[in-house]
């Protein structure tokens, strides 16, 4: 007598399953199975495991549901359907979708969810080998718990790069003083600008401004300076974080800073950083500092010369508009 | 009594699988592995190579460590497990904290580790070598993690984070046909980032600076910036008069605008 294939001994023992843990799974209904966890599945073999849950049987198919308390894959089911007829130890094969498992959905098993891979890239994948197909279209609807044997999963979560994901963190930006007016930014200033998601394949890095590019093959190295000058030089504008990042309204730059030729460094040829406006012999200063106004009088007070200066009104206009954008007080 | 089909694990246990028929399971110093010690195994270490085999049993008072070694490496992936409770599997990593497989026993099975004497107990490829068909080629092609200079480890989805002056922006050109994305770096500086740094989050104000100085009288006001240069020149016009007796002076500290005159004597 001929020995016994491995699949047809298999679908006489709990194999795949742990014997002992397997109830109420027939050991007729599958013959082997495999599965790998990828990244963004969480699998841990020390904590997780993955357990063959459900048997759904329809007239003209059936299905197994296995499932895994690995974080990633949570509510996530692997979901192999085998169409009534076929052979006897045909092998299935599977990948979760990044949809939650419904149960009570015949025709969305597993295609429904939460994805733990931002490429939207299976993150569990598996194969089945069913056994008796005759049994199993006969078959009732099955639910439990059974475990798979450990050594059939393999995880690679961990294991290599799945993708690079490129992201700016928010440039030091600007504020108006206390009582001013915020600046009017044309987009939504966030922490952390996300600017690519899901790079794979072939990747290059390329010097930019002011940066240099070391590459060391004997230690398998990439070092990234910074020097003025190096890469593509120094730049002449300014460089985006986003696509859509504008300058505030009134504003030239990206971070809504005066440029160095949009501020008055000195008066007279005088630059001080606390600049004194002194009113000497005939002139009276006064200092108006909530409507950042300096008034110089020149009165000619304890001067002998006392001409007849018409009253004249003091400037009182304001040149602040109405729009929340303009630069002026807050309402 | 012969049970006609036993359970896998059952089915193990007096063979040497997960290690090969022709396995001795003893060292050169005599040590035996039992048979039965292990009971199934999947052996993936990222980049192993041709047979792969049990290399080393670090044990010592309370624990004991298992390597995996090929033909190229004796230390190719580890997994430490307590002998005072041991566990049902032993989980096995490379050097970098990645997943290399399982080995799978019981409890009471890896006990037999707490008779082994404390020490290193080596095995060669000849003596404990396991079966092709537990051990799983992980070619170490692509990009298999990112190591940092402080020895920090990145595999999965990494994400790459400017900061502090940093820009990371991506394009994608063609070589030889083929589109490759680009990841550009620039470093192009936050001129406000060391103010901030420097003053924290909480004291930190942006500089400010005069922009604009507006001279106005009556309902004429006259707005100046500072050009290029930078500068505002304060100037006496002699328009309206020829004899101004106006003057602005320059101080170190700004500018002295008075009138000359006799003063009024007084007491």
């Amino acid at each position: 007598m001929a020995k016994p294939g491995f699949y047809n001994e298999n679908i006489n023992i709990s194999y795949p399953l742990i014997f002992g843990e397997d109830a109420p799974f027939p050991s007729w209904l599958i013959a082997d199975f495999g599965c790998i966890m990828l990244p963004g599945s969480g699998f841990d073999a020390d904590e997780h495991t993955v357990k063959l849950t459900r048997v759904n049987h329809f007239a003209w198919m059936t299905e197994f549901i296995f499932t895994t308390d690995a974080p990633g894959l949570l509510g996530q089911a692997l979901v192999f359907r085998i169409t009534h007829g076929e052979d006897d130890y045909t092998t299935l094969y599977a990948e979760s979708t990044g949809l939650p498992y419904d149960p009570t959905d015949s025709n969305n098993p597993g295609d429904s969810s939460s994805d733990s891979s931002l490429c939207d890239d299976p993150v569990w994948e598996g194969w089945l080998v069913v056994g008796d197909v005759s049994k199993i279209a006969n078959g009732d609807d099955i639910t439990g718990a059974a475990p798979v044997e450990p050594a059939l999963i393999q995880s690679l979560e961990g294991g290599y790069v799945s993708s690079l994901n490129l992201a700016n963190t928010e440039r030091t930006r600007a504020t108006t003083p206390e009582d001013c007016r915020d600046y009017c930014w044309p987009f939504v200033p966030e922490d952390v600008y996300v600017r690519t998601t899901c790079l794979v394949g072939d990747i290059r890095l390329k010097t930019g401004y002011n940066s240099d590019l070391g590459h060391d093959p004997l230690s398998n190295t990439l070092t990234l300076h910074a020097r003025v000058g190096a890469g593509e030089g120094e730049p002449c504008g300014d460089t985006k974080l986003t696509d859509d990042e504008a300058p505030p309204t009134g504003r030239t730059t990206y971070d809504g800073a005066p440029r160095c030729d949009e501020i008055v460094r000195s008066i007279n040829g005088v630059t001080k950083q606390f600049f004194t406006i002194g009113g000497g012999s005939g002139v009276t200063v006064t200092p108006v500092p909530s409507e950042h106004k300096v008034i110089i009088d020149m009165g000619l007070k304890d001067l002998a010369l006392c001409p007849d200066l018409s009253e004249e009104s003091s400037y009182e206009g304001s040149s602040f508009g109405p729009d929340p954008c303009d630069c002026g007080p807050t309402p | 009594m012969t049970i006609r089909y036993p359970q896998w694990r059952e089915a193990n246990e007096t063979i040497k699988y997960p290690f090969e028929a022709n396995a001795t399971l003893v060292n050169d110093s005599g040590l035996p592995l039992l048979e039965g010690t292990f009971l199934d195994a999947r052996l993936y270490p990222i980049g192993g190579q041709e047979r792969m085999y049990l290399s080393q049993v670090t044990v010592t008072a309370n624990q004991a460590t298992v390597y995996i070694g090929d033909e190229d490496e004796d230390q190719r992936a580890s997994g430490t497990f307590s002998l005072i409770s041991p566990p049902a599997l032993i989980k096995l990593e490379d050097a970098y904290g990645r997943p290399a497989g399982v080995i799978v026993s019981e409890p009471i099975r890896l006990s037999i580790f707490q008779s082994w004497g404390v020490g290193t107990h080596k095995f060669t490829a000849a003596q404990a070598s396991f079966v092709a068909a537990v051990c799983v080629p992980t070619p170490e092609v692509g990009v298999r993690g990112i190591l940092l200079e402080d020895g920090s480890f990145f595999t999965g989805e990494v994400w790459l984070l400017a900061e502090e002056g940093i820009v990371l922006s991506d394009e994608t050109t063609t070589i030889d046909g083929v589109p490759v994305n680009v990841i550009r770096v620039d470093v192009i500086g936050d001129p406000l980032f060391r103010r901030k740094l420097c003053a924290g989050d909480i004291g930190f104000s942006t500089p400010r600076f005069v922009e604009t100085i507006t001279f106005a009288k009556s309902s004429n006001a006259i707005l100046c910036d500072a050009g290029s240069t930078g500068n505002v020149h304060i100037g006496v016009s002699n328009l309206a008069a020829q004899d101004t007796i106006m003057r602005i002076r320059p101080v170190p500290e700004g500018l002295v605008i008075e009138a000359v005159g006799e003063k009024v004597e007084g007491p």
